[in-house]
């Protein structure tokens, strides 16, 4: 093994032996704890227990409930982005990406000045029944639980499924029209089966996120709903090791077998892949007036579940509806630098997001170019070290860093280095997988060419491939970004009061029934993730949903 | 079954400015009519135009005597074979070429017998219960073919069905489609952009360019008397000269091209500017010593089947001869770049018009 060869596996394996140091380690550790050691609840108690076995009964029902209402919302849209001709479409399709990118607590934020009391959707129920109280809360309990995962998900699938709707070949469907099917049995022989693979994937993806979803069921929930990882979360705040180690054992055999088939999907998905073709389009004047009725309604219908909120967190920004007038208070209060106020968050939102984002892209770039190296182990290695972040949630993650790194080396008293690993292992998953897309459309020819003109390796990736990769680098590190600058769960759960981030000062604002102080901190937040999102749709011009 | 299939002016405008037709097509009971024509020419919309997937604005389809273009694509009894070929993945091959006869309710005891017959038919009976994505492009291409026949359509339509598939097995399949319309004497359209293939299998050639059918004919009309210079210099048949009729004759003109006089068969104006054509075959290369010939610069020398095929430059026209003389090739292929002359009888010259000089 010659020198270059050698600082290329060392390269390659720093990963690794990070994420077995700050991901495998802590998480095993936990599990073990789990299953042998004494402290606390027993696993055997814990699995009988009746409020296990109701937190886990609400975890999958709710899911499962999410699950359906996004695919059953997300489904005609991916037909219509496909096969509707219209005006604006590009900027619609790179638009879905948004959700994805804003963080759960301002999604809360944007949910209760929508459907809440005294929200806009209850103002305006107000106003037409004449009542002085509050009509209709949709943003409490299950209700507001799963539509705000619907709000999360229904982009997923809609991007997902239209992406392998794109690669039906037309002629495929025109050959069965001219064999005598109809519309109906067209969509049922042909299109069905082509899409279900996608379809399943994000049905997967979106029932895996919302089955570890933290922030949306702690806010909306309010203590009364709680699903496994909220469970955890509180089992270890009441000092129940052994509870909360069992809960975390549990819920990882869910998640990962989860992360597991859809990754199988993944597979299936890419073996019938043709080339992005012109799908069969129509435009809205081929259309007779009920269809167009009911695109009308379905558009009106996610306008109002997807981008009102939205918009809804600017309002929530100056009104407050305990006193149901308007204050700038929120953005005095972002900058005062005492005790409660929002700029110590700030700063360490700021530093801890930049940190955690450099640290992902170092890492995700040689995952990337490991998982590109083909069918050895070290490749699949890889490759499943850059998803197991997906298939642990982030309160088990954050609970394991706590247990396996914070006290043994007496960070306890500040742990912000802890803070800083747990948001780069959550975004590493987005920022290798933006950074191997861009890696995979390189020519290779272009890489024999600068062999052949006598470049070395390292003169080959410093000149031709990293420069090459810049987009996708610069991809990555916005995905990751906005992921760390919104994560709330990990830092909630390891952080000590001057650790304190937006997200968990929003989370805390919201407790306290500080609204406006919530709003504006959640304004900064989505101001950031648009630019982050700017940034993505940019450099890929408008197929960030690939990242996904 | 099958049927006599007519196109009468139809017409399509595309809001993008394109405009085909008006497009004007005969073809008979049982005939395999290939539609020749450079990309864009129109092939395949005209094609898609008949299958009706493409309304027209204006004009009739007959099937006999009956215009069906009000008759939805599934009920055209159109059998058609896409260039993507287009099967379906999600199915094997039996339930691929049984799918038709699926969707119209055959009972399962006829649909069996049915693909069974057709798949012999093809020499694809062994290949019934595989997946799709386990065979090969020729064989996909026999099960795409077996699939448009299978129901017993009244016309069979081929969109550049060979294009993906390398040559020699492109030229096997272009015998077996050949053979199979034949056996089941469907009236058939094939599309094509190749003259060599267009040639193989046709009864009669339609040469489409700018969304219209220029010339119809058997592959022999077309390369003896292309009708213009289009034609001609599409089919490579002819070495295309312009000039201006000097001084009419009996059954020849003079025309000068440049400051050199040929002699044509052929009537025009004097002073008219006119086109001729001149066949390969019949350009006669000689050493530049010889005499009664005009002088060309030789570019190239190429060996192919059966002749060398010689390119020469002449005063910036381009002809091309075949030559069988193998001393005079081996004297021309070390004259890459010297003179040597050229010349031809008057009556292998044929005057076409129009002429875009």
């Amino acid at each position: 093994m010659n020198r270059h060869s050698l600082m290329g596996h060392l390269a390659l394996a720093s990963p690794l032996v990070l994420l077995m140091c700050f991901l495998v380690y802590p998480v095993a550790d936990v599990l073990g704890q789990g299953l042998f050691s004494g402290t606390g609840t027993s696993f055997y108690d814990v699995v009988v227990s009746p409020v296990t076995q109701r937190t886990f009964t609400f975890t999958v029902i709710q899911a499962a409930l999410s699950t359906a209402l996004a695919v059953l919302l997300g489904l005609p849209g991916a037909f219509l982005i496909v096969r509707l001709r219209f005006r604006g479409k590009s900027v619609i399709r790179a638009a879905m990406i948004i959700p994805f990118v804003l963080p759960p607590i301002v999604v809360v934020v944007g949910f209760l000045q929508m459907f809440g009391a005294f929200g806009i959707l209850d103002s305006l129920m107000m106003a037409i029944t004449g009542s002085p109280v509050s009509v209709i809360n949709l943003a409490a309990g299950l209700p507001g639980i799963v539509l705000a995962h619907a709000f999360y998900n229904i982009p997923l699938v809609v991007l997902m499924v239209s992406a392998s709707l794109e690669r039906l070949n037309p002629e495929v469907e025109e050959s069965a029209e001219l064999l005598g099917a109809s519309h109906f049995q067209n969509l049922r022989r042909i299109v069905l089966p082509h899409i279900i693979p996608s379809l399943l994937a994000s049905a997967v993806l979106t029932y895996l996120f919302c089955f570890t979803s933290f922030p949306i069921v702690l806010a909306l929930g309010q203590g009364s709903y709680m699903t496994l990882e909220a469970r955890i979360w509180y089992a270890f705040r009441y000092f129940d090791y052994g509870e909360a180690s069992s809960l975390a054992l549990i819920q990882i055999l869910v998640t990962l077998s989860l992360a597991y088939s859809y990754v199988r999907l993944g597979r299936m998905r890419q073996q019938g892949i043709a080339p992005t073709s012109n799908a069969k389009q129509v435009g809205l004047r081929d259309l007779n007036r009920v269809q167009v009725v009911l695109i009308l309604a379905y558009l009106a219908l996610l306008a109002f579940l997807v981008a009102g909120p939205i918009a809804a967190v600017v309002r929530s920004s100056i009104y407050d509806p305990l006193t149901r007038s308007y204050s700038l208070a929120g953005f005095e209060n972002l900058l005062s630098a005492g005790t409660g106020g929002g700029l110590v968050p700030l700063v360490n939102s700021a530093f801890y997001a930049t940190m955690s984002t450099l640290f992902a892209v170092a890492l995700g770039i040689p995952l990337a170019f490991a998982h590109r190296g083909s069918k050895n182990p070290a490749a699949s290695l890889a490759s499943i070290m850059a998803l197991l972040p997906l298939g642990v949630s982030a309160i088990t993650l954050a609970y394991g860093l706590m247990r396996a790194i914070v006290v043994p080396l007496g960070l306890s008293s500040n742990p912000w280095p802890v803070i800083i690993v747990a948001q780069t292992i959550i975004g590493l998953p987005f920022s290798a997988r933006s950074i191997e897309i861009a890696l995979r459309s390189i020519d290779p020819a272009l890489l024999d060419q600068a062999d052949l003109l006598g470049a070395s390796r390292l003169q080959k990736l410093f000149f031709v491939e990293l420069p090459l990769l810049a987009p996708g680098i610069l991809v990555g590190a916005a995905f990751a970004f906005a992921m760390a600058i919104g994560e709330m769960s990990a830092t909630l759960f390891i952080a000590l009061p001057q650790n304190v981030t937006l997200a968990v000062a929003i989370y805390q604002n919201l407790g306290v029934r500080k609204f406006v102080e919530a709003g504006a901190g959640a304004l900064v937040l989505v101001v950031t993730c648009l630019v982050a999102f700017l940034t993505i749709d940019r450099m890929t011009s408008g197929s960030s949903g690939g990242t996904l | 079954m099958s049927v006599r299939m007519e196109l009468r002016g139809l017409k399509r405008e595309f809001s993008d400015g394109t405009r085909i037709g008006p497009v004007d097509l005969l073809v008979d009971r049982g005939e395999l009519v290939t539609l020749l024509g450079p990309s864009g020419s129109g092939k395949t919309t005209t094609l898609r135009m008949i299958a009706g997937f493409i309304r027209p604005q204006a004009g009739s389809l007959l099937f006999d005597k009956d215009n069906v273009l009000r008759v939805p694509p599934r009920e055209r009894g159109i059998g058609m074979v896409f260039q993507s070929i287009a099967l379906f993945p999600n199915m094997t091959v039996f339930q691929n070429i049984a799918f038709g006869l699926d969707m119209a309710r055959w009972k399962h005891e006829d649909v069996v017998y049915r693909v069974e017959e057709i798949s012999d038919v093809l020499r694809i009976r062994s290949l019934l219960y595989r997946h799709i994505n386990e065979i090969s492009g020729g064989e996909a291409q026999r099960v795409a073919l077996a699939r448009a026949l299978a129901k017993q359509p009244r016309v069979l339509l081929l969109d550049e069905p060979l294009s993906s598939l390398d040559p020699q097995l492109r030229e096997h399949l272009q015998m077996e489609i050949r053979r199979v319309q034949r056996s089941l004497a469907i009236t058939t359209i094939y599309v094509t952009h190749n003259q060599t293939e267009a040639f193989a299998v046709a009864d009669r050639v339609a040469v489409m360019n700018e969304g219209r059918v220029i010339q119809t004919g058997s592959p022999e009309d077309l390369y003896e008397s292309p009708r213009n210079e289009f034609v001609a210099r599409f089919l490579g048949s002819g070495n295309v000269f312009s000039g201006r009729i000097e001084e009419v004759r009996e059954h020849t003109v003079l025309v000068s091209v440049k400051e050199h006089r040929f002699e044509v068969r052929g009537q025009g104006q004097v002073g008219a500017r006119v086109c001729f054509t001149v066949k390969p075959e019949d350009v006669v290369v000689a050493n530049a010593g010889a005499s009664n010939g005009y002088p060309a610069i030789v570019l190239s020398v190429i060996p192919q089947i059966g002749s060398h095929r010689v390119v020469l430059d002449f005063d910036g026209t381009q002809v091309v001869s075949l030559l069988t003389d193998s001393e005079l090739v081996r004297q021309l292929s070390g004259a890459i770049g010297q003179r040597a002359s050229i010349r031809f009888d008057p009556e292998s010259a044929a005057l076409v018009e129009p002429c875009s000089g």
